[in-house]
């Protein structure tokens, strides 16, 4: 689905005194399939920004379009089941949101609030089970008997299971182990390509950004920073730096070895595969 | 929410904020018991000069005050006309088919409200001008004898000031839970019953297991920055009692002795 915000603001308890401007001026064009990360520090205005997708918040200034469901400050919108079945939100530690009695009760409760029938919201708790990297038979246990990362694939599994057109995802890896995190990001990115969805990915890691992004959108108190492709968003070194923001770890080796070697190219490497490769060329030619 | 519960404290600068917790405490419990040999017209307006006083020397709006009193108007009304309709002395008023009114039930009526009103504005004068924690203390303070007949007071007084420390915890908690339902498909404000039912069960159960699991951590954190208890446990916050404090407390004296000497 095609997403376009066009001058969005959102103000906390506006015409009070305590009116707190969270958001403002924010424009955003995202295509269908693309994949696009937002990054920002902490209040930077991120969780407002994705609440704002399946229509959580309602902007209080400017129009969101999502497909073809409009947002706008003008008119509150009343019915947004319908959006919210097409855009999958994924909150930080969604762990919590996790009540039912058995995993697999859980899985559905999506689906089935979405009208989906019983047996076929069963089939899909089998399917996702296995691709979030579980095994079938902890579908009949109680979610409150799992570990920590166990819960955590299963409310992931709970909120594809509603077979959204677009993933909002909120730092989904927070918290986990290292291997944990690559494994749950491959999946989305799997799934992303599969099924053709449109992925909004809300991160502080820069080498997740530059891995899966097409378009990176840099948030800063409340508004737009920088946007762009990655290595086009990451040649902006000062100025990320200068809210604090760090290059990727593969991006800031090459930008390094280039130095000592007293080479002026461009940095091109946004993975530690990409930057493995770029050195085996660099011997191959004798270079280094 | 969040203005709803943290609303009630107003933290701006008065005499009456910066008096003794335990002052305030003890005022507000005698008042209660005053408000009670208060019987006629002169008595009534003792206590509420008094109360007016406390109100305008705490810088607090008049509005704030009698919003505490908004849930209780039906009640007020309530026992007004109860007065009126069943007090069958003094002379009569109207006597018109069931309907008899008499000037004491008018006056009755009258009296019970205006007791109501006392009682509602100077509770509420405590938690507007006295900080949850201060409130807390003092209580501790003013209940510490009764540890001799072995009442836990300092538990009791711990356990008030965690769950008032845990209020806006669990209100972000709560917001966060009926986000992430209500992106799973869940509506709270409208549909049938059953499904109403079913959405405030998949807000309850994880607020109730994670509540359970921060009583754990925080237990846990206690116990290793070595709390034990009570024994020996110094204060962080002293609280000092001053000569306001008594000068009040002296007021409040007086004007109870006056309402005895003016009471019918």
């Amino acid at each position: 689905m095609h997403i376009t915000f066009e001058k969005v603001g959102y103000t906390y308890q506006s015409k009070s005194p305590f009116a707190f401007r969270a958001l403002h001026d924010v424009d955003v064009e995202i295509a269908e399939g693309t994949y696009y990360a937002v990054i920002g520090h902490t209040g930077s205005g991120k969780s407002t920004f994705l609440q704002h997708l399946n229509g959580l918040m309602q902007p209080t200034a400017g129009k969101i379009q999502v497909g073809d469901f409009e947002l706008s400050s003008l008119k509150k919108a009343k019915q947004l089941k319908p959006l919210r079945k097409k855009v999958g939100l994924v909150f930080q530690f969604p762990e919590q949101q996790l009540f039912e009695e058995t995993v697999e009760k859980d899985i559905c409760f999506g689906p089935i609030n979405f009208g989906v029938k019983e047996d076929i919201a069963r089939e899909r708790a089998r399917d996702l089970i296995k691709l979030v990297g579980l095994s079938e038979d902890i579908l009949t246990k109680s979610p409150f008997e799992l570990s920590g990362g166990q819960m955590r694939r299963v409310a992931i599994a709970g909120v594809l299971a509603m077979e959204p057109e677009v993933l909002v995802l909120d730092e989904p890896t927070a918290g986990l182990d290292p291997i944990g995190q690559r494994s749950l990001m491959e999946m989305f990115y799997q799934l992303h390509k599969e099924k053709g969805l449109t992925t909004i990915l809300v991160t502080h890691s820069m080498e997740d950004a530059a891995r899966y992004a097409d378009y990176i959108h840099v948030l800063q108190q409340g508004t737009t920073f920088l946007q762009g492709k990655p290595l086009e968003v990451f040649s902006r070194e000062k100025e990320l730096a200068s809210i604090g923001l760090q290059l990727p770890m593969a991006l800031q080796f090459q930008k390094n070895l280039l130095k000592k070697l007293g080479r002026d190219e461009e940095t091109t490497c946004l993975t530690d595969e990409q930057l493995a490769n770029y050195i085996v060329n660099l011997y191959r030619e004798e270079k280094i | 929410m969040k203005e709803l519960i943290l609303g009630k404290y107003i933290p701006i600068d008065s005499i009456i904020h910066r008096l003794d917790a335990r002052a305030k405490l003890l005022m507000m419990f005698s008042f209660i018991l005053i408000v009670f040999f208060a019987n006629n017209l002169f008595s009534y307006g003792m206590l509420l000069l008094f109360a007016m006083c406390a109100i305008s020397l705490s810088k607090v709006p008049l509005t704030y005050v009698l919003k505490g009193l908004k849930p209780l108007w039906f009640l007020i009304l309530f026992t007004f006309c109860l007065h009126v309709f069943t007090n069958k002395e003094g002379s009569t008023l109207v006597n018109f088919w069931w309907i008899h009114i008499h000037t004491g039930g008018i006056v009755q009526g009258f009296y019970i409200s205006m007791r109501f009103l006392l009682l509602v504005s100077i509770t509420t004068m405590l938690t507007l001008t006295t900080n949850p924690i201060e409130i807390t203390d003092g209580l501790e303070s003013l209940f510490n004898p009764l540890k001799k007949i072995g009442l836990p007071v300092h538990e009791m007084a711990l356990m008030m000031s965690i769950s008032l420390r845990f209020i806006p915890t669990l209100m972000e908690e709560t917001e966060k839970i009926m986000k992430a339902q209500a992106s799973r498909g869940v509506d709270f404000s409208s549909g049938p019953l059953k499904e109403r039912l079913q959405a405030i069960v998949s807000l309850l159960v994880p607020l109730f297991i994670h509540s359970f699991k921060r009583a754990e951590d925080l237990a846990i954190a206690m116990e290793a920055r070595g709390y034990q208890g009570g024994e020996g446990r110094t204060k962080f916050r002293i609280s000092k009692w001053e000569m306001r404090d008594t000068i009040s407390l002296v007021l409040l004296l007086l004007t109870f002795l006056i309402i005895l000497k003016v009471r019918a």
